[in-house]
């Protein structure tokens, strides 16, 4: 394995390529009690349109497959992996998100009969009619517990209303129409072009010894066989430069009304260290305008046009970026105005060095916060890893950034085209 | 065997723990004030937690308190306001990077504990008062986020179940404070009440992370002059008998029910057979192994999630579930049947075995979170029992079959509590 010391956060990485193309990752901690395991495929929800592996024909599988075929991975013919996962005192878990999907563990004992255990349950998939069918109940539940938050209302619609043809635009669990048409074929068809060792990563981190969790990795994949790797063809979208919608009212019982601008990125496909780069630029610019010792904050706030559910956040992948900005308020029309006022004027700023300093201090710290986790390390590493980032270099990202770099950004960020209003109110 | 190197001293009243780690790559510091939960000062008590922060005499402004949190290589800091068992919390948090990962020198510590105790000690004044504005926007705040809270489902109706199941218990009482109170108070009244929390609250600070004891009291001792009270107020905690259960149905326009069920477990943290109601929750209900996963969701496919908890002090257990609001019947009669099996000890030592090293494990995880110990401390502390991890496991390990069922014997329905969708015209 490739040893690489990490002197910035004092510790030691170890990395490898397996021949069967899996990448793996172990990071070490002496000091913790615990271990955490992330086993990430880089498909998620907009992987809808694709040609599966050994056909020619494109196809359009039905929406909310690649997070059905997470919930399915964990039944098998004569087991449940969650009911094995506690056996061996271990919490299990998974996640879909518009691009990723992810299988992962913490536990503090048996800790080479986990990993076992991750690798296996993910690579043996077992589905059946009746698993399918009985796994729809579930499914729309969740759905419907989402559809009753009006915070997610909120991201969801906002989402459609940026994008038109990109599939971003659609709910990561589908519809209960769409849920209901899913078949065990469509989860196997799924499964074959995506979840290929070649196009996933592992992540081990906490109470290890590197080379002999290293030795268990290598021995296990290599007990398995699986085809050549081929890279999918993935559908590609004609999605417009401009919002699909610049205002949209949706009505649901909600006690305080909610309310998010959308920027939409340009449309141009980025590489994953362009879009990781631009990512960290807008958090730092978001924070100088918005964050509570940012330039708008404070006035927001104490007229009433925000209140302390005010938040953004931005996400910057290879075929598709937004921002987004939102607040619960009384006033989600003045909020409107005021927020799009700000952005629309922001070209004309001439940023502050000091103030612009200071937030990309508050970045690094945020960063050196976030590696108390073993959690986050592990996420954020494969999530990057994706996109050809090093976590660990990106603090040098944070600091390199100049504030030259930063006025020219800013200068062309924002026209109007780009922005969409979002309400969610009651009737 | 598990370790915790704690070290707690006293200082002007004030209990100060100090917990060194070289785990972390930052150092967490909570500052915890607890007194009785009380209906007359909870909404005050509540509206501290937004005010505190927003000026100090030395940072008049929000801003100005962010700025100088950004200074300390971008600290968080925020207020809680909480419900510890019998008391009323309020909980300071700040978070520091560790000098020893950044390039300049700087003493972080001691600079975040200054404005700590700036921003309790030194509200910004005038005329013996909070600055009206700012009690004015903070009001208008803590009253918008007492409206939201119908609108996340799953904490109202815990609210709600525990409004109706606990109606006259200080359990009921709502931390996060009451609408129709907050017109009443003024800026003054609220100052009076802040030094009244000054004067009696019981204190207690930690600092978990890569410190040496001995320095940190040097900067303790420098940074916190006032004394403290130590005189903890008499609490006495009602025993309720139940008579008939309880049954409240709430109609919303809403898409899935909220099916909420109060138990009463008769048994609390500070009784002998405590542990041996932990594990009777893991097998019930906490986990995803647990009966009721295993039964509602996994067999029955009625729910997404579905769950147990327990309350600690108050014995209380809440199973909770989101279901279709056509399968509420069924989702009751398939909890009960848990409960039941429960009871007849349907369960095998496997399982058992099973589920103490889960707990082990969960205990073991903790101890990588610097506020999951500090949770931990202040749980074991605020209810003047010993901490130890050893012992605690010890006790785990010995949990037999017969104590299992017989806790499961204690355990009484209270009330059973649905939001569910209107009513077809």
């Amino acid at each position: 394995m490739k040893k690489v010391r990490l002197d910035t956060v004092q510790e030691t990485l170890y990395k490898e390529r397996l021949p069967n193309g899996l990448d793996v990752f172990i990071l070490p901690k002496e000091n913790v009690s615990k271990v955490y395991g992330i086993f990430m495929t880089d498909y998620g929800s907009i992987d809808r349109t694709f040609i599966p592996i050994g056909k020619e024909e494109e196809v359009t599988v039905p929406d909310g497959v690649a997070h059905f075929l997470e919930h399915k991975l964990f039944e098998k013919e004569d087991y449940d992996v969650l009911f094995e996962f506690s056996k061996l005192g271990a919490s299990p878990n998974a996640f879909t998100s518009s691009t990723k999907t992810a299988y992962l563990f913490s536990a503090t004992d048996h800790i080479e009969k986990n990993i076992s255990l991750l690798l296996d349950y993910v690579q043996e998939p077992y589905f059946s009619d009746e698993s399918v069918e009985k796994e729809k109940g579930i499914i729309v539940q969740e759905l419907k517990m989402y559809q009753d938050n009006p915070g997610m209302t909120l991201y969801s619609e906002t989402l459609k209303s940026m994008f038109k043809e990109h599939p971003i635009h659609i709910d990561i669990l589908g519809t209960e129409a769409s849920i209901n048409a899913i078949t065990k074929e469509d989860l196997y068809t799924c499964y074959e072009s995506f979840y290929h060792p070649a196009n996933m990563a592992l992540f081990i981190i906490g109470n290890i010894d590197p080379e002999e969790t290293g030795q268990l990795i290598r021995q296990n994949q290599a007990a398995k066989t699986f085809p050549e790797a081929e890279k999918v063809t993935k559908g590609s979208y004609n999605e417009q430069a401009a919002v699909f919608k610049k205002e949209k009212t949706v009505h649901m019982p909600v006690s305080v009304p909610k309310v998010a601008i959308g920027i939409k990125d340009s449309k141009d496909d980025l590489s994953g260290q362009e879009a990781v780069q631009r990512e960290v630029m807008q958090s730092i610019l978001l924070n100088y305008l918005f964050s509570k010792s940012g330039l708008y904050y404070e006035s927001l706030y104490d007229e009433g046009v925000i209140d302390d559910s005010f938040g953004y956040h931005t996400s910057m992948e290879k075929s598709y970026g937004y921002t987004m900005i939102s607040s619960e308020t009384d006033e989600p029309r003045v909020f409107a105005e005021r927020i799009k006022d700000i952005l629309l004027s922001i070209k004309d700023l001439t940023l502050e060095a000091g103030a612009f300093q200071r937030m990309k201090n508050k970045q690094i710290g945020f960063g050196l916060r976030a590696m108390n986790s073993l959690e986050y390390i592990a996420r954020e590493y494969v999530d990057l890893h994706f996109r050809n980032v090093d976590y660990f270099e990106l603090q040098k990202m944070i600091e390199k950034i100049t504030l030259e770099e930063a006025q020219e950004y800013i200068e062309s960020w924002i026209t109007e085209d780009k922005l969409t209003v979002c309400i969610v109110e009651a009737e | 065997m598990l370790n915790l190197d704690v070290t707690t001293k006293q200082h002007k009243g004030m209990n100060v723990h100090i917990v060194p780690t070289t785990k972390f790559k930052t150092i967490t510091i909570t500052l915890k004030l607890k007194t009785p939960i009380n209906r007359d000062i909870a909404t005050r008590r509540a509206l501290l937690s937004y005010v505190l922060d927003k000026a100090t005499s030395k940072y008049p402004t929000a801003k100005q308190v962010r700025m100088k949190l950004d200074d300390l290589y971008g600290a968080v800091f925020g207020i809680a306001n909480g419900k510890k068992g019998p008391y009323h919390t309020l909980s300071f948090r700040m978070e520091i990077a560790n000098e020893k990962f950044l390039t300049k020198q700087v003493s972080l510590l001691k600079d975040a504990l200054n404005l700590l105790s700036e921003i309790l000690y030194n509200p910004y004044i005038e005329e013996g008062a909070f600055k009206p504005a700012i009690v004015t926007r903070e009001k208008r705040t803590l009253r918008s986020n007492l409206k939201g809270i119908i609108d996340n489902k799953v904490a109202y109706a815990n609210m709600r179940l525990t409004d109706e199941m606990c109606k006259g218990e200080a359990h009921a009482i709502h931390t996060h404070g009451y609408e129709e109170d907050l017109e009443k108070i003024t800026p003054a009244h609220l100052y009076d009440y802040y030094k009244d929390m000054l004067t009696n609250d019981i204190f207690d600070l930690y600092i978990v992370g890569d410190v040496k004891v001995d320095e940190v009291m040097d900067i303790v001792k420098e940074t916190f002059t006032r004394q403290h009270n130590r005189e903890e107020a008499p609490i006495d905690i009602a025993h309720k008998e139940i008579e008939e259960v309880k049954e409240v149905t709430e109609r919303q326009q809403i898409n899935q029910a909220k099916l909420h069920i109060g138990y009463r477990t008769n048994v609390t943290i500070f009784d002998q057979d405590f542990t041996a109601l932990q594990v009777f929750n893991g097998l019930f209900g906490a986990f995803p192994n647990s009966k009721l996963f295993k039964n509602v969701r996994e067999k029955h496919s009625l729910a997404y999630y579905t769950a147990s908890r327990l309350g600690a002090y108050n014995g209380i257990m809440i199973v909770f579930s989101g279901i279709a609001p056509d399968d509420n019947e069924k989702a009751q009669a398939i909890i009960d049947e848990q409960v039941e099996a429960m009871k007849q000890g349907d369960f095998t030592d496997e399982e058992i075995a099973e589920m103490k090293t889960l707990l082990l494990s969960n205990m073991k995880e903790a101890l990588d979170s610097a506020s999951a110990i500090t949770e931990m401390l202040y749980n074991r502390h605020a209810a003047n029992l010993e901490f130890n991890l050893n012992k605690s496991v010890e006790r785990l390990e010995k949990v037999s079959r017969d104590e299992i069922i017989t806790v499961a014997h204690k355990i009484e329905k209270d009330t059973i509590y649905v939001l569910t969708e209107e009513e077809v015209k």
